[in-house]
């Protein structure tokens, strides 16, 4: 066997982090985005959230228990070996006890993945901290993540989506938009669509830093 | 089983279908190849396989992640359990994904191996609006409008394949399905 043309592993074998499951990160995944996630102790599956900036759909998979889903405003049971599929515009989350497998890409657009290095825990804070539109304490676990780890792009990008949700706009919020941008092109075009980002559109600060 | 999960949602951002078992020891996913170039991955959702990958066995209980990353490796799946499914993922490196050209001829089996060929004939017209101009796609229509009794239509399908690929003419010329068509001038002649 060669370990570059293929690879096994078991998903409750695979180094979680926290209640997330790298799927994609681990085995070397390109193509297209694919992670599994366990219940937080509230059990939250899924964080509330839509993808109409990045564009991506997603396609969760209820591996093993029961989950329910929210899916713009309606709620359905999803037992195991569910598929439940959103469009980007639709806002999503989950809650229940078991694993969920979610599957990701952008139709018309080569994927791209993200790395959170050795920030995820706090990035995973902020993603909780968000679906609870408790935007400050989002921005403040980003804060924290860039002290550890300020490389990951994902955090910048969030930092900026973070402080518009807070209204803590200031020439920090489009510094980090702007290191996003660089460190990660689609971005760029994310940017333009996000609506955590409607807030600051507008200020001329935001199209210089997605130049 | 097929379980056509891509149709089912019209997923367009990477791909995605499932195939369950009907008994031990059934192929569960077919010996092929991913010449489009395609990563694939795997999930073991309930059962277990048991699968073949160049040939190297491994074995895949519920919960098994498969990632196959070279799009050389021939790669093959056996249902050990007799309720096994699995989910596969696909797509491209660097390119956005494309749906393959194989999918609406699976989707037209039931109809053609019951020869409801207008039935079938719909959907490899859709299969044809997706993979524009591929000659697999073209020849296959050919076939369908065919035994339709579509005669224009198949032979103008069945010349633009054979434009593509001129050494299909003799496989053409052999196959059944083209009967109805076989005397036809415009038939590729030997």
């Amino acid at each position: 066997m060669s370990e570059q043309q293929w690879k096994v592993a078991r998903l409750d074998e695979l180094e979680a982090r926290g209640r997330t499951v790298p799927v994609r990160e681990h085995l070397g995944i390109q193509a297209f985005g694919i992670n599994a996630f366990t219940p937080s102790d509230d059990g939250t599956l899924i964080n509330e959230h839509d993808e109409a900036g990045s564009g991506q759909q997603e396609l969760y998979v209820v591996m093993d228990g029961t989950a329910t889903f929210e899916v713009d405003g309606e709620t359905f049971d999803a037992p195991a070996g569910s598929l439940v599929f959103v469009e980007p515009g639709s806002k999503r989350k989950a809650t229940g006890e078991g694993t969920i497998l979610a599957l990701g890409g952008t139709p018309g657009q080569a994927y791209q993945g993200l790395s959170w290095g050795d920030a995820w825990q706090h990035h995973s804070e902020s993603l909780e901290a968000y679906g609870e539109q408790r935007y400050a304490d989002a921005l403040d676990a980003v804060k924290r993540g860039l002290e550890k780890d300020p490389d990951p792009p994902g955090l910048h990008f969030n930092y900026a989506c973070f402080a518009s949700l807070a209204g803590e706009v200031d020439d920090d919020l489009f510094e980090h938009l702007r290191v996003s941008v660089d460190g990660f092109p689609p971005f760029r075009q994310q940017a333009q669509q996000d609506s955590d980002l409607d807030a600051v559109r507008d200020d001329p600060r935001f199209a210089e830093a997605i130049r | 089983m097929w379980r056509p999960v891509r149709r089912r949602f019209d997923v367009r951002g990477f791909g995605v279908n499932a195939y369950t078992s009907e008994g031990v020891g059934q192929q569960i996913v077919e010996e092929h190849d991913e010449g489009t170039g395609q990563e694939e991955c795997y999930v073991v959702l309930r059962g277990r396989a048991r699968f073949k990958l160049n040939e190297e066995e491994v074995d895949a209980p519920a919960g098994t992640v498969v990632f196959i990353g070279d799009s050389t490796v021939v790669r093959a799946a056996i249902a050990e359990d007799e309720d096994t499914a699995v989910l596969a993922v696909g797509g491209f490196t660097g390119k956005p994904f494309e749906i393959s050209v194989w999918e609406a001829s699976f989707a037209a089996i039931p109809y053609t191996r019951a020869e409801r060929w207008e039935e079938a004939i719909p959907i490899l017209e859709a299969g044809l609006r997706e993979n524009p101009g591929h000659p697999a796609a073209l020849y296959y229509l050919a076939r369908v409008e065919a035994r339709a009794g579509r005669s224009d239509d198949a032979l103008a399908h069945l010349t633009e394949a054979l434009d593509a690929e001129p050494e299909w003419a003799d496989r053409a010329r052999a196959h059944t399905d083209f009967d109805s068509i076989r005397d036809d001038p415009g038939f590729p002649s030997a």
